[in-house]
Protein backbone atom coordinates (compact mmCIF):
# COMPACT_ATOMS: atom_id res chain seq x y z
CA UNK A 1 0.00 0.00 0.00
CA UNK A 2 2.93 2.65 1.00
CA UNK A 3 4.67 1.43 -1.94
CA UNK A 4 1.53 2.18 -4.19
CA UNK A 5 1.11 5.30 -2.67
CA UNK A 6 4.90 6.59 -3.06
CA UNK A 7 4.72 5.72 -7.06
CA UNK A 8 1.73 7.61 -7.15
CA UNK A 9 1.86 10.62 -5.44
CA UNK A 10 -0.07 13.43 -6.87
CA UNK A 11 -3.22 10.89 -7.65
CA UNK A 12 -2.82 10.21 -3.74
CA UNK A 13 -2.06 14.26 -2.51
CA UNK A 14 -5.42 14.62 -5.48
CA UNK A 15 -7.78 11.75 -3.79
CA UNK A 16 -6.94 12.91 -0.50
CA UNK A 17 -7.54 16.63 -1.33
CA UNK A 18 -11.11 15.90 -2.32
CA UNK A 19 -11.60 13.69 0.22
CA UNK A 20 -10.60 16.57 2.87
CA UNK A 21 -13.06 19.03 1.00
CA UNK A 22 -15.84 16.61 1.06
CA UNK A 23 -15.72 16.33 4.74
CA UNK A 24 -15.36 19.99 5.46
CA UNK A 25 -18.09 21.11 2.78
CA UNK A 26 -20.19 18.39 5.27
CA UNK A 27 -18.90 20.16 8.73
CA UNK A 28 -19.74 23.50 7.60
CA UNK A 29 -23.30 22.09 6.69
CA UNK A 30 -24.06 20.94 9.84
CA UNK A 31 -21.77 23.02 12.33
CA UNK A 32 -21.02 26.23 10.31
CA UNK A 33 -17.31 27.67 9.67
CA UNK A 34 -16.35 27.97 13.77
CA UNK A 35 -13.37 29.53 14.67
CA UNK A 36 -10.93 29.21 11.57
CA UNK A 37 -14.15 30.89 9.71
CA UNK A 38 -14.03 33.85 11.81
CA UNK A 39 -10.35 34.53 12.05
CA UNK A 40 -9.81 34.35 8.23
CA UNK A 41 -13.12 36.29 7.85
CA UNK A 42 -11.18 39.18 10.51
CA UNK A 43 -8.71 39.19 8.58
CA UNK A 44 -10.27 39.30 5.34
CA UNK A 45 -12.19 42.45 6.60
CA UNK A 46 -9.36 44.68 7.88
CA UNK A 47 -7.91 44.15 4.30
CA UNK A 48 -11.09 44.22 2.04
CA UNK A 49 -11.39 47.99 3.95
CA UNK A 50 -9.25 49.87 2.62
CA UNK A 51 -9.35 47.97 -0.93
CA UNK A 52 -13.15 48.34 -1.44
CA UNK A 53 -12.59 52.15 -0.07
CA UNK A 54 -10.21 53.01 -3.11
CA UNK A 55 -12.56 50.85 -5.46
CA UNK A 56 -15.40 52.96 -3.84
CA UNK A 57 -13.24 56.51 -4.88
CA UNK A 58 -12.24 54.92 -8.16
CA UNK A 59 -16.09 54.65 -8.99
CA UNK A 60 -17.21 58.19 -7.85
CA UNK A 61 -14.05 59.13 -10.25
CA UNK A 62 -15.03 57.66 -13.01
CA UNK A 63 -18.47 58.30 -12.56
CA UNK A 64 -17.58 62.02 -12.03
CA UNK A 65 -15.74 62.14 -15.18
CA UNK A 66 -18.27 60.24 -17.51
CA UNK A 67 -21.33 61.64 -16.14
CA UNK A 68 -20.91 65.38 -16.10
CA UNK A 69 -24.29 65.93 -17.50
CA UNK A 70 -26.04 63.77 -15.22
CA UNK A 71 -24.43 65.06 -12.32
CA UNK A 72 -25.72 68.55 -13.80
CA UNK A 73 -29.34 67.40 -13.99
CA UNK A 74 -28.82 65.65 -10.82
CA UNK A 75 -27.80 68.95 -8.98
CA UNK A 76 -30.70 70.51 -10.62
CA UNK A 77 -33.23 67.41 -9.59
CA UNK A 78 -31.43 68.04 -5.71
CA UNK A 79 -31.76 71.48 -5.85
CA UNK A 80 -35.60 71.24 -6.29
CA UNK A 81 -35.50 68.65 -3.67
CA UNK A 82 -33.52 71.03 -1.35
CA UNK A 83 -37.02 73.59 -1.99
CA UNK A 84 -38.89 71.04 -0.90
CA UNK A 85 -37.68 69.50 2.06
CA UNK A 86 -37.27 73.13 3.16
CA UNK A 87 -41.00 73.49 3.09
CA UNK A 88 -41.29 70.24 4.72
CA UNK A 89 -39.27 71.24 7.62
CA UNK A 90 -41.14 74.51 8.13
CA UNK A 91 -44.50 71.37 8.41
CA UNK A 92 -42.76 69.60 10.55
CA UNK A 93 -41.68 72.04 12.99
CA UNK A 94 -45.28 72.90 13.56
CA UNK A 95 -46.44 69.38 14.19
CA UNK A 96 -43.07 68.96 16.53
CA UNK A 97 -44.95 70.46 19.07
CA UNK A 98 -48.40 67.80 18.78
CA UNK A 99 -45.63 65.14 18.46
CA UNK A 100 -43.85 66.03 22.41
CA UNK A 101 -47.80 66.32 23.32
CA UNK A 102 -48.19 62.76 21.83
CA UNK A 103 -44.69 61.83 23.54
CA UNK A 104 -45.49 62.80 26.72
CA UNK A 105 -49.33 61.15 26.97
CA UNK A 106 -47.44 58.15 25.68
CA UNK A 107 -45.07 58.34 28.76
CA UNK A 108 -47.91 58.64 31.07
CA UNK A 109 -49.60 55.25 29.65
CA UNK A 110 -46.03 53.58 30.23
CA UNK A 111 -45.90 52.59 26.45
CA UNK A 112 -42.87 52.49 24.66
CA UNK A 113 -42.41 52.18 20.75
CA UNK A 114 -40.87 49.09 19.12
CA UNK A 115 -38.19 50.85 17.63
CA UNK A 116 -37.56 53.23 20.51
CA UNK A 117 -36.10 50.08 21.67
CA UNK A 118 -33.06 49.30 19.24
CA UNK A 119 -30.06 51.19 19.00
CA UNK A 120 -28.91 51.25 15.47
CA UNK A 121 -25.20 50.88 14.31
CA UNK A 122 -23.83 52.15 11.10
CA UNK A 123 -21.61 49.75 8.79
CA UNK A 124 -20.22 50.16 5.24
CA UNK A 125 -20.20 47.33 2.95
CA UNK A 126 -16.63 46.31 2.22
CA UNK A 127 -17.39 42.80 0.06
CA UNK A 128 -19.68 41.38 -1.99
CA UNK A 129 -20.44 37.76 -2.40
CA UNK A 130 -18.58 35.92 -5.14
CA UNK A 131 -21.31 34.02 -6.78
CA UNK A 132 -23.14 36.45 -8.43
CA UNK A 133 -26.37 34.74 -7.56
CA UNK A 134 -26.51 34.72 -3.59
CA UNK A 135 -27.15 37.88 -2.06
CA UNK A 136 -25.04 38.34 0.80
CA UNK A 137 -22.41 40.89 1.83
CA UNK A 138 -19.53 41.65 4.21
CA UNK A 139 -19.96 44.93 6.41
CA UNK A 140 -17.30 46.46 8.06
CA UNK A 141 -18.77 46.14 12.21
CA UNK A 142 -18.59 43.35 14.39
CA UNK A 143 -18.72 41.66 17.78
CA UNK A 144 -16.52 44.91 19.03
CA UNK A 145 -19.66 46.58 18.32
CA UNK A 146 -22.37 44.57 20.12
CA UNK A 147 -23.60 42.64 16.88
CA UNK A 148 -25.33 39.82 17.56
CA UNK A 149 -26.12 36.76 14.76
CA UNK A 150 -29.72 37.58 13.27
CA UNK A 151 -29.51 41.39 14.28
CA UNK A 152 -32.21 42.94 11.78
CA UNK A 153 -30.13 45.01 8.84
CA UNK A 154 -32.05 48.00 7.52
CA UNK A 155 -31.40 50.98 4.89
CA UNK A 156 -32.65 54.41 4.97
CA UNK A 157 -35.42 52.92 2.37
CA UNK A 158 -36.40 49.75 4.42
CA UNK A 159 -35.55 46.01 4.88
CA UNK A 160 -32.53 44.73 4.05
CA UNK A 161 -31.51 41.34 5.76
CA UNK A 162 -30.36 39.65 8.85
CA UNK A 163 -27.04 39.25 10.09
CA UNK A 164 -26.06 35.89 9.46
CA UNK A 165 -22.43 35.70 10.96
CA UNK A 166 -20.01 37.81 13.12
CA UNK A 167 -16.79 38.03 14.44
CA UNK A 168 -14.52 40.71 15.31
CA UNK A 169 -14.34 43.78 12.86
CA UNK A 170 -16.97 42.01 10.50
CA UNK A 171 -20.57 40.82 10.02
CA UNK A 172 -21.83 38.63 7.00
CA UNK A 173 -25.17 40.16 6.23
CA UNK A 174 -27.79 37.61 4.00
CA UNK A 175 -30.52 40.45 1.49
CA UNK A 176 -33.99 40.09 1.97
CA UNK A 177 -33.79 38.96 -1.68
CA UNK A 178 -32.31 35.54 -0.66
CA UNK A 179 -34.12 32.62 -0.30
CA UNK A 180 -33.36 31.48 2.57
CA UNK A 181 -35.22 34.08 4.44
CA UNK A 182 -38.66 34.08 5.18
CA UNK A 183 -40.46 37.92 6.41
CA UNK A 184 -44.17 38.15 7.64
CA UNK A 185 -45.82 41.10 6.13
CA UNK A 186 -48.56 43.58 6.49
CA UNK A 187 -50.28 45.32 4.01
CA UNK A 188 -49.68 49.35 4.85
CA UNK A 189 -52.61 50.02 3.61
CA UNK A 190 -54.92 47.36 5.24
CA UNK A 191 -53.32 46.01 8.24
CA UNK A 192 -55.36 42.93 8.30
CA UNK A 193 -53.80 41.52 5.66
CA UNK A 194 -50.79 39.75 6.45
CA UNK A 195 -48.79 36.92 4.81
CA UNK A 196 -45.06 35.92 3.94
CA UNK A 197 -42.37 36.93 1.32
CA UNK A 198 -39.02 34.88 1.00
CA UNK A 199 -36.39 35.64 -1.55
CA UNK A 200 -37.76 34.01 -5.15
CA UNK A 201 -34.41 32.32 -6.13
CA UNK A 202 -34.27 35.44 -8.78
CA UNK A 203 -32.57 38.17 -6.83
CA UNK A 204 -36.77 39.35 -6.43
CA UNK A 205 -38.80 38.64 -3.60
CA UNK A 206 -42.33 36.45 -3.75
CA UNK A 207 -44.96 35.19 -0.89
CA UNK A 208 -48.48 34.87 -0.48
CA UNK A 209 -51.10 35.89 1.74
CA UNK A 210 -52.62 33.89 4.44
CA UNK A 211 -56.25 34.98 3.46
CA UNK A 212 -56.50 33.84 -0.09
CA UNK A 213 -59.21 36.35 -0.15
CA UNK A 214 -57.46 38.84 1.09
CA UNK A 215 -57.94 42.27 -1.05
CA UNK A 216 -53.82 43.18 -1.59
CA UNK A 217 -53.16 44.94 -4.82
CA UNK A 218 -50.34 45.97 -6.99
CA UNK A 219 -48.54 48.90 -5.35
CA UNK A 220 -49.33 48.19 -2.08
CA UNK A 221 -46.51 48.55 0.40
CA UNK A 222 -45.41 45.86 2.70
CA UNK A 223 -44.46 46.15 6.20
CA UNK A 224 -42.91 44.10 8.69
CA UNK A 225 -45.59 42.96 11.35
CA UNK A 226 -42.93 42.60 14.22
CA UNK A 227 -43.66 38.41 14.16
CA UNK A 228 -40.71 36.73 14.22
CA UNK A 229 -37.07 38.51 14.61
CA UNK A 230 -37.44 41.38 12.49
CA UNK A 231 -39.52 44.48 14.37
CA UNK A 232 -42.77 45.93 13.24
CA UNK A 233 -43.10 48.59 10.77
CA UNK A 234 -40.04 48.14 8.25
CA UNK A 235 -40.91 48.82 4.94
CA UNK A 236 -40.00 45.51 2.60
CA UNK A 237 -41.20 46.83 -0.46
CA UNK A 238 -44.09 47.27 -3.14
CA UNK A 239 -46.25 44.75 -5.09
CA UNK A 240 -45.60 44.34 -8.49
CA UNK A 241 -48.22 41.43 -9.48
CA UNK A 242 -50.88 39.81 -7.07
CA UNK A 243 -52.08 36.26 -8.54
CA UNK A 244 -54.93 33.85 -7.38
CA UNK A 245 -53.19 30.52 -7.08
CA UNK A 246 -56.02 28.14 -7.24
CA UNK A 247 -54.26 25.01 -5.89
CA UNK A 248 -53.09 26.54 -3.05
CA UNK A 249 -56.38 28.52 -2.76
CA UNK A 250 -53.92 31.82 -1.54
CA UNK A 251 -52.74 34.92 -3.17
CA UNK A 252 -49.28 35.01 -4.40
CA UNK A 253 -47.42 38.15 -4.66
CA UNK A 254 -44.45 39.24 -6.47
CA UNK A 255 -42.74 42.38 -4.51
CA UNK A 256 -40.28 44.97 -5.72
CA UNK A 257 -37.84 45.54 -2.70
CA UNK A 258 -37.33 48.52 -1.26
CA UNK A 259 -33.72 48.94 -0.88
CA UNK A 260 -32.31 49.51 -3.92
CA UNK A 261 -29.38 46.07 -3.17
CA UNK A 262 -27.16 47.40 -6.47
CA UNK A 263 -26.08 50.50 -4.86
CA UNK A 264 -25.79 49.59 -1.26
CA UNK A 265 -23.17 50.97 0.39
CA UNK A 266 -24.31 51.48 3.86
CA UNK A 267 -26.54 49.94 5.98
CA UNK A 268 -27.83 49.99 9.72
CA UNK A 269 -27.84 46.96 12.02
CA UNK A 270 -30.38 46.97 14.63
CA UNK A 271 -29.47 46.18 18.43
CA UNK B 1 6.93 30.10 -11.63
CA UNK B 2 8.06 29.76 -8.34
CA UNK B 3 4.95 28.72 -6.23
CA UNK B 4 5.61 32.41 -4.01
CA UNK B 5 4.86 34.13 -7.15
CA UNK B 6 1.69 32.28 -7.99
CA UNK B 7 0.46 32.46 -4.50
CA UNK B 8 1.34 36.41 -4.51
CA UNK B 9 -1.37 36.59 -7.96
CA UNK B 10 -4.18 34.49 -6.17
CA UNK B 11 -3.72 36.48 -3.17
CA UNK B 12 -4.27 39.59 -5.28
CA UNK B 13 -6.93 38.04 -7.40
CA UNK B 14 -8.75 37.01 -3.99
CA UNK B 15 -8.42 40.52 -2.30
CA UNK B 16 -9.92 42.61 -5.57
CA UNK B 17 -12.26 40.03 -6.09
CA UNK B 18 -15.24 40.84 -3.35
CA UNK B 19 -14.07 44.45 -3.50
CA UNK B 20 -12.22 46.43 -6.15
CA UNK B 21 -14.13 44.25 -8.61
CA UNK B 22 -17.47 45.03 -8.05
CA UNK B 23 -16.67 48.42 -9.61
CA UNK B 24 -16.24 47.00 -12.75
CA UNK B 25 -19.08 44.59 -12.26
CA UNK B 26 -21.52 44.25 -15.57
CA UNK B 27 -24.48 44.04 -14.98
CA UNK B 28 -24.13 43.33 -11.31
CA UNK B 29 -22.14 40.72 -12.60
CA UNK B 30 -18.39 40.39 -11.82
CA UNK B 31 -15.62 37.97 -13.39
CA UNK B 32 -14.34 35.39 -11.49
CA UNK B 33 -10.91 36.01 -11.50
CA UNK B 34 -9.57 32.67 -9.23
CA UNK B 35 -11.26 30.42 -11.80
CA UNK B 36 -9.84 32.06 -14.51
CA UNK B 37 -6.23 31.55 -12.89
CA UNK B 38 -6.79 28.36 -12.04
CA UNK B 39 -7.40 27.90 -15.63
CA UNK B 40 -4.62 29.18 -16.89
CA UNK B 41 -2.27 28.51 -14.84
CA UNK B 42 -3.45 24.57 -15.30
CA UNK B 43 -3.14 25.08 -18.82
CA UNK B 44 0.42 27.17 -19.10
CA UNK B 45 2.22 25.13 -15.95
CA UNK B 46 1.12 22.03 -16.43
CA UNK B 47 3.74 20.30 -14.49
CA UNK B 48 3.39 21.92 -11.65
CA UNK B 49 0.49 22.34 -9.26
CA UNK B 50 0.02 25.90 -9.20
CA UNK B 51 -3.77 25.93 -10.06
CA UNK B 52 -4.69 22.94 -8.26
CA UNK B 53 -2.71 24.12 -4.51
CA UNK B 54 -3.82 27.52 -4.73
CA UNK B 55 -7.33 26.63 -6.75
CA UNK B 56 -8.16 24.71 -3.06
CA UNK B 57 -6.51 27.23 -1.05
CA UNK B 58 -8.39 30.30 -2.28
CA UNK B 59 -11.29 28.80 -2.91
CA UNK B 60 -11.36 27.76 1.25
CA UNK B 61 -10.50 31.15 1.86
CA UNK B 62 -13.10 32.62 -0.58
CA UNK B 63 -16.37 30.34 0.66
CA UNK B 64 -15.10 31.04 4.25
CA UNK B 65 -15.17 35.09 3.38
CA UNK B 66 -18.35 35.21 1.13
CA UNK B 67 -20.48 31.87 0.74
CA UNK B 68 -22.52 29.88 2.90
CA UNK B 69 -21.03 26.91 2.90
CA UNK B 70 -17.40 26.09 3.33
CA UNK B 71 -14.98 24.05 0.52
CA UNK B 72 -17.69 24.13 -2.12
CA UNK B 73 -15.81 26.65 -4.42
CA UNK B 74 -12.39 24.87 -3.75
CA UNK B 75 -13.66 21.22 -4.94
CA UNK B 76 -14.88 23.09 -8.12
CA UNK B 77 -11.57 24.55 -8.80
CA UNK B 78 -9.72 21.64 -7.81
CA UNK B 79 -11.87 19.32 -10.10
CA UNK B 80 -11.96 22.34 -13.06
CA UNK B 81 -7.85 22.12 -12.66
CA UNK B 82 -7.82 18.40 -12.77
CA UNK B 83 -10.20 18.31 -16.24
CA UNK B 84 -8.16 21.27 -17.87
CA UNK B 85 -4.99 19.66 -17.37
CA UNK B 86 -6.59 16.16 -18.83
CA UNK B 87 -7.70 18.99 -21.67
CA UNK B 88 -4.46 20.51 -21.81
CA UNK B 89 -2.96 17.25 -22.85
CA UNK B 90 -3.92 17.26 -26.07
CA UNK B 91 -4.33 20.47 -27.37
CA UNK B 92 -2.05 23.30 -28.19
CA UNK B 93 -1.78 25.02 -24.54
CA UNK B 94 -0.46 27.85 -25.61
CA UNK B 95 -2.68 28.64 -28.32
CA UNK B 96 -5.07 31.99 -27.15
CA UNK B 97 -8.34 29.75 -28.38
CA UNK B 98 -7.74 26.95 -26.16
CA UNK B 99 -7.65 28.72 -23.28
CA UNK B 100 -10.78 31.43 -24.33
CA UNK B 101 -12.53 27.95 -25.15
CA UNK B 102 -11.54 26.03 -21.65
CA UNK B 103 -12.70 29.14 -19.89
CA UNK B 104 -15.60 29.44 -21.48
CA UNK B 105 -16.21 25.82 -20.82
CA UNK B 106 -15.23 26.11 -17.24
CA UNK B 107 -17.19 28.92 -16.58
CA UNK B 108 -20.29 27.29 -17.01
CA UNK B 109 -19.57 23.92 -15.89
CA UNK B 110 -18.47 25.66 -12.48
CA UNK B 111 -21.63 27.80 -12.03
CA UNK B 112 -23.78 24.65 -12.91
CA UNK B 113 -22.01 22.69 -10.55
CA UNK B 114 -22.20 25.32 -8.05
CA UNK B 115 -25.93 25.54 -8.36
CA UNK B 116 -25.73 21.63 -8.14
CA UNK B 117 -24.15 21.43 -4.72
CA UNK B 118 -26.45 24.44 -3.28
CA UNK B 119 -29.31 22.98 -4.30
CA UNK B 120 -28.87 19.62 -2.71
CA UNK B 121 -27.83 21.30 0.32
CA UNK B 122 -31.09 23.52 -0.01
CA UNK B 123 -30.76 26.39 -1.71
CA UNK B 124 -34.23 27.15 -3.82
CA UNK B 125 -32.42 28.89 -6.46
CA UNK B 126 -33.41 28.85 -9.92
CA UNK B 127 -31.25 27.22 -12.40
CA UNK B 128 -32.76 29.58 -14.92
CA UNK B 129 -31.53 32.42 -13.48
CA UNK B 130 -28.31 31.38 -12.98
CA UNK B 131 -27.73 30.42 -16.78
CA UNK B 132 -28.93 33.67 -17.46
CA UNK B 133 -25.92 35.01 -15.00
CA UNK B 134 -23.79 32.87 -17.51
CA UNK B 135 -24.86 35.66 -20.63
CA UNK B 136 -22.72 38.07 -19.17
CA UNK B 137 -20.41 36.56 -16.69
CA UNK B 138 -19.19 33.68 -20.26
CA UNK B 139 -18.22 36.73 -22.04
CA UNK B 140 -16.44 38.94 -18.91
CA UNK B 141 -14.56 35.61 -17.81
CA UNK B 142 -13.44 35.33 -21.40
CA UNK B 143 -12.16 39.16 -21.74
CA UNK B 144 -10.07 38.73 -18.21
CA UNK B 145 -8.77 35.14 -19.58
CA UNK B 146 -7.70 37.08 -22.89
CA UNK B 147 -6.25 39.97 -20.65
CA UNK B 148 -4.27 37.39 -18.38
CA UNK B 149 -3.15 35.30 -21.59
CA UNK B 150 -1.38 38.76 -22.50
CA UNK B 151 0.60 38.86 -19.80
CA UNK B 152 1.70 35.53 -19.05
CA UNK B 153 2.33 34.03 -22.19
CA UNK B 154 5.27 36.25 -22.06
CA UNK B 155 6.56 34.36 -19.11
CA UNK B 156 5.30 31.10 -19.85
CA UNK B 157 7.14 30.78 -23.87
CA UNK B 158 9.78 33.97 -24.07
CA UNK B 159 10.14 33.61 -28.02
CA UNK B 160 6.88 32.67 -29.38
CA UNK B 161 7.20 34.67 -32.45
CA UNK B 162 11.01 33.15 -33.04
CA UNK B 163 9.96 30.40 -35.82
CA UNK B 164 13.45 28.42 -34.87
CA UNK B 165 12.59 28.61 -30.88
CA UNK B 166 12.80 25.01 -29.35
CA UNK B 167 11.40 24.88 -26.16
Amino acid sequence: MIKWIKTHKVFTAVFSAIILLVIIISVSYFSGTGFVGRGVNSANAAVAGPVSSVGDGIKSGIKGIFGFRGLMKENEELQEEVDALKREITRIQLEEKELEELRQLANALNYESVMAEYKPVTGKIIAMDQSNYFSSFTIDVGTESGIIENAVVVSGNGLVGRVSETGTGYSKVISVIDDTVNVSFQVSRDMNILGVVTGDGAGKIAGYTLDGSAGIVEGDVLLTTGIGMYPEGIEIGRTTGVNYNSDTQLMTVTVEPAVNFKNLRKVMVLL
Amino acid sequence: MKYRYAFLIFLFAFLIQGTFLNVFSLFHTTPNLILCLVVMFSLFYEKQLHAIVFGVLFGVIADLCFMQYTGISSLGYLLLALCTMAAGSTINRENLATLLLLTVFSTILFQIYVWVMYFFLGSRISILYVLGKLFVLVPYNVAVAAFLYHIFIERVTRFRNDRYYYR
